[in-house]
């Protein structure tokens, strides 16, 4: 199940490129190498209380033309920031790897290794079988001397970024039992295809939905609706996005395949005049959708099977009610609402009921996002807007950021252990990637002007 | 299929939605105004995608047809809906801070537009709703709505029928000013009206 899978947004970019079927299915498949010590992997390593520190030297090429030279680099450059970004290793600098001459791992330079520190060696060889790339990978244990983790692995040449990703999460598997990010993506808004809108004299640049690896690499534009899009939320299998678009004049909830032969748009919450709606949130069964809708005169929340079928208002109360985001059960929904005079956020079962307000911010909460134990949302804060999170069982709350510039909009990875949100801090507003403890902020987006990220679900 | 013809024919569809709206008038004919070219959307280079093709003119020169609802002394009368929209005859009404209400000057402004619309009684709007960049993303497309709404109740309020008006909300996704200070915010709290149908 796990050996074969889709270069998705390669499809992606095809399907956008013609609205044809993409032509070109890379894959990624691996097998184990049979000489890796399984029963040690999870008590070698560093000496206690510190991490393993892993070094990656260059990938030894059998062959040296310039693609696949360059294919060798890649691997090593993604696998090393990969490795780096769940901090599960502590990697040692690739210009540290480099000081030592590269070797296979039956001819490694133990003393050497040792003297640099490592306790890991991944040791990479990379060469042309057919039209794609054969990869053998290793990771040495220095004091041992044996292989405890060995696979061989084919990928296509398109397909560099996504077999480094795949390393990554079964590495982080094997050794750590964890589930890694590294083949995760993210969906986000965007107008940095610079197209203007049309149906209006104002110079407004349309917002389009885009995804791309959870890197930032690989962007492709998924929407082609030349207007307002916002909001996307993933369908629980990461195939397939919910979002809302103005292209109709109203405000209109759209589902739309991601990666199927033709683009097929499902539309199970239809805008009128008197009933626009809003942020749509994908249900983690993959049945429903929950949104905000005016329809009944102000902002409710509703929730409606994807077919559009058997809606349902989960919420009545004068004020506003917005932002619904599913607990990652299923079984409750938190949303923003001001019924108490302000912005807060607030969860209640997921088939309506009682709401019970779960933050206290001074000024106001909004879009809340749900994962694991607690809530991310955005908090309005003197000069901006700051990310925090709160413990569902607790209640306690710690802010995740504190500028520069303006920082909202959160959305946490499928392991818990990362947050990607929209900051003002480098000028225009950017994707930036924090670890849950709102460390180690990175930018992801580089062009235009991005909102509304939204991490896959796998 | 291209993006070029899908967006085409998305666009053909809002247009005659849009003309659906505009009733029973006949669509506004004037010879003497030369087809829509690209000239009549500046800048609009990278985003040609979103115009159905413009007819040919044709070689001869038309026949000129009386049209009794066209008024000569009238400029606004012959004048398409972009080229209405750019003459900005409906204001914008402007909100304070996290504010949807209404206040005197903005009543002012509702009231002179309630008597353009009254005088060209055929003409559809949609009234935008706007906020500046403070606040959250998606509180912000709730404040727009309601800024929206505040606008469309008051010209309801002054005999305009509810058929005529739409509202849509931006939030902040569409700032006039793009600054970053109160000069800025204050011209991007708006309901701003859209003439799309005559």
């Amino acid at each position: 199940m796990r050996g074969t899978f889709f270069i998705a947004t390669a499809l992606v970019g095809t399907a956008l490129a013609a609205w044809a079927p993409p032509t070109e299915t890379s894959e990624v498949t691996s097998v184990p190498l049979g000489d890796q010590q399984t029963e040690i992997r999870t008590s070698i390593g560093g000496a206690s209380g510190r991490l393993p520190r892993l070094a990656i030297p260059a990938f030894l090429m059998t062959g040296a033309d310039a693609e696949l030279q360059e294919a060798a680099k890649t691997l090593g450059d993604v696998l090393w920031k990969d490795l780096e970004f769940e901090r599960e290793f502590q990697m040692i600098s690739q210009a540290g790897a480099a000081q030592i001459p590269g070797a296979p791992a039956e001819a490694l330079a133990y003393e050497s290794w040792n003297q640099l520190g490592a306790d890991d060696v991944l040791v990479g060889s990379v060469q042309r079988a057919g039209g794609n790339l054969q990869l053998d990978v290793r990771v040495m244990n220095v004091e041992r001397k044996v292989a405890t983790f060995g696979k061989r692995y084919t990928c296509s040449l398109r397909g560099v970024r996504l077999c480094a990703h795949t390393i990554a999460d079964e590495l982080h598997k094997e050794r750590f039992g964890l589930d890694g990010v590294a083949r995760t993506k993210f969906a986000f808004v965007s107008d940095r295809d610079g197209e203007r809108m049309g149906g209006t004299i104002e110079a407004r640049s349309i917002k389009e939905v885009y995804v791309a690896d959870y890197d930032g690499f690989r962007p492709s534009r998924v929407t082609v609706r030349g207007s307002l899009n916002l909001a996307p939320s993933w369908s629980p299998d990461s195939r397939a996005i919910v979002y809302q678009s103005h292209q109709s004049g109203f405000v209109d909830i759209y589902v739309q395949k991601l990666y199927e032969v033709q683009v097929q748009l499902g539309r199970p919450a239809r805008g009128t005049d008197r009933a626009q709606n809003f942020l749509p949130a994908w249900s983690p069964d993959g049945t429903h959708i929950a949104y905000a809708s005016s329809r009944d005169g102000n902002w409710e929340i509703y929730v409606v099977k994807v077919d559009g079928t058997d809606m349902r208002r989960l919420t009545s109360h004068p004020s506003d009610d917005s932002a619904p985001a599913w607990s990652p059960n299923g079984t409750q929904i938190a949303f923003t609402s001001d019924r108490g005079g302000s912005n807060q956020i607030y969860i209640m079962s997921a088939d309506g009921g009682p709401a019970t307000k779960i933050t206290s911010e001074p000024r106001k909460a909004d879009r809340p996002t749900w994962a694991l134990d607690f809530i991310a949302y955005s908090a309005e804060v003197p000069g901006g807007v700051e990310i925090k999170k709160v413990n569902v069982g607790t209640r306690q709350v710690v802010q995740l950021t504190d500028g520069p510039g303006s920082n909202e909009s959160p959305t946490v990875s499928p392991n818990g252990r990362h947050i990607a949100f929209v900051t003002t801090r480098w000028g225009k507003e950017h994707i930036a990637v924090m670890d849950a403890d709102g460390k180690n902020v990175r930018q992801i987006t580089f062009a235009g002007n991005n909102r509304y990220p939204r991490w896959s679900t796998r | 299929m291209s993006r070029f013809s899908l967006s085409s024919l998305l666009v053909v569809g809002v247009l005659s939605l849009a003309s659906a709206c505009g009733g029973k008038t006949p669509p506004a004919v004037n010879p003497t105004t030369p087809p829509l070219g690209p000239q009549a959307f500046p800048g609009s280079g990278g985003g040609t995608t979103t115009r159905p093709p413009v007819p040919q003119a044709p070689e001869a020169p038309p026949v000129i047809v009386a049209e009794p609802a066209v008024v000569s002394s009238d400029p606004l009368a012959s004048m398409d809906t972009d080229e209405i929209n750019r003459q900005a005859p409906l204001g914008p009404v402007f909100f304070g801070y996290d504010s949807d209400s209404v206040d005197a000057e903005g009543q002012k402004v509702l009231t002179d537009n309630a008597a353009v619309l009254k005088k060209y009684p055929t003409w559809a709007i949609t009234i935008e709703g706007h906020s500046d960049e403070r606040g959250t993303a998606e509180y912000n497309l709730a404040l727009g709505e309601r800024r929206a709404l505040a606008a469309k109740s008051y010209l309801l309020s002054l005999g305009i029928s509810a058929d005529r008006m739409r509202t849509v909300s931006y939030g902040k996704e569409f700032p006039f000013d793009p600054g970053h200070d109160e000069a800025a915010y204050s011209k991007n709290r708006r309901g701003h009206f859209v003439v799309t149908a005559k």
